[in-house]
């Protein structure tokens, strides 16, 4: 009787060995190869991450191709804005150093200038801010998407 | 079966499970140690080095204008889908009896247009939000596979190819960072979205897509392991404060006079 028992505690014993064993093997195959190299993640991750596309160049990317617009900037009221704020990112206009595509033109220069300069009362007051339909009407002008810039130059605009 | 031999048997099946425990603990120990081609031991990303820096942000909420540009960088360098957000800014107008009204057009991706509240405004200004990059994050806490971490330097990242969008990461985090859209035409659409303090950039020493956009200096990027950084200076010699402190995230974003009213 108790050899008939043995048998049986060792079947399971066995049984339990192989899942043990299957669980081992599809682990080698469902993590990561590089996973807990430098804590509970997939550390091969992290060059992905850095290898994505920078998409701003910056200023100086810009002034590559259009340094008089660097220089009429860089002398005026806006230099603290950079290009790619009022164009586009540099990515939708540049690949490689050669140009694809047209900057997409800003459609509303109202809304544009409006971002920074619409009199919102959140806004701070030592920031330079103006009720745009107000300004427009007192100068006898017609409030229309491109008016802004009939009397300002955006990339140097007088204070 | 008597006595005796059923208390063996579950001795011996005590043993077997506890050796069993053993094998498993000791397993995945010299998997994860495995040789790699580059990184052993070393920084994972080639020449940039990973233990000299530790970043952090300094967001000024007196400085913002809420012009909504970092929102606009964001998205483009990111290619954030339409209708999240990575970063977004929202706006306070608070009454003279403490009433506050909040809001965030579009996340303030367009900038914005009108004044909300029509009672009498006490104060009001605007708070440029993000992920804190926290670090007792608890998104990372509750990640069931992994996917979701924090890197030596400082930036909790998703790594997309593995998450398998539960959301729960989405759910943790108190600030309402992450996101997963269900587009299918978004890349990686079903797992989870975040900021990633533009991760492709600070390893390059380029400044984040929403600092680089700011033109009034509200939002800086900081290297606490840089002791010259002015930044760095601002954070640990001004008064600062961090969202819901209350929660121990330890959040990397600082903020500047931030108002009572702000979560």
């Amino acid at each position: 009787m108790a050899i008939e028992h043995k048998k049986h505690v060792f079947r399971i014993f066995l049984l339990l060995g192989a899942v043990i064993v299957a669980a081992l093997i599809a682990r080698i195959f469902a993590v990561p190869e590089t996973f807990g190299r430098y804590g509970h993640y997939r550390a091969s991750n992290l060059p992905e991450h850095a290898a994505r596309e920078v998409r701003h160049g910056g200023n100086e990317s810009c002034a590559k191709c259009h340094a008089d617009k660097k220089t009429e900037h860089d002398g005026g009221g806006h230099v603290a804005v950079p290009c790619e704020d009022c164009h586009d990112a540099l990515a939708a206009h540049v690949k490689d150093g050669k140009k694809t595509a047209d900057m997409p033109r800003v459609k509303s220069v109202t809304r544009l200038c409006g971002r920074c300069h619409r009199d919102l009362i959140a806004r701070r007051d030592d920031f330079p801010k103006i009720n745009i339909e107000k300004h427009v009407k007192d100068q006898g002008a017609e409030l229309s998407d491109q008016v802004c810039f009939d009397c300002h130059n955006p990339h140097n605009p007088a204070p | 079966m008597d006595n005796v031999s059923r208390r063996e048997f579950i001795r011996k099946a005590a043993l077997a499970s506890g050796g069993c425990a053993v094998f498993l603990l000791l397993g995945p120990g010299g998997k994860g140690n495995a040789a790699q081609p580059g990184a052993e031991g070393g920084s994972p990303l080639g020449d940039y080095d990973w233990e000299q820096h530790q970043y952090a942000y300094l967001i000024d909420t007196v400085k913002c204008i809420g012009c909504g540009m970092c929102v606009k960088a964001c998205k483009a360098e990111n290619n954030v889908p339409d209708g999240f957000f990575r970063t977004w800014i929202e706006r306070y107008e608070i009454s003279e009896d403490g009433e506050a009204e909040v809001d965030s057009p579009n996340g303030g991706l367009d900038g914005f247009e009108e004044n909300v509240s029509h009672v009498k405004i006490a104060k009001a200004f605007f708070v440029p939000k993000m992920c804190n990059h926290c670090a007792a994050s608890p998104c990372v806490q509750v990640c069931p596979v992994g996917a979701s971490y924090r890197t030596k330097d400082g930036v909790v990242l998703v790594d997309q190819e593995h998450c398998v969008g539960c959301g729960y990461c989405v759910q943790a985090c108190p600030y309402g960072s992450r996101f997963i859209p269900h587009d299918e035409n978004t890349p990686y659409a079903r797992t989870a979205h975040k900021c990633t303090l533009c991760y492709h950039r600070i390893t390059k020493g380029l400044k984040p897509a929403c600092v680089a956009a700011c033109p009034v200096g509200a939002r800086q990027l900081a290297d606490m392991k840089d002791q010259f950084d002015p930044v760095r200076k601002r954070i640990i010699t001004e008064r600062v404060a961090v969202l819901q402190p209350e929660l121990l995230t330890e959040p990397s974003c600082y903020y500047s006079a931030l108002d009572k009213e702000v979560r």
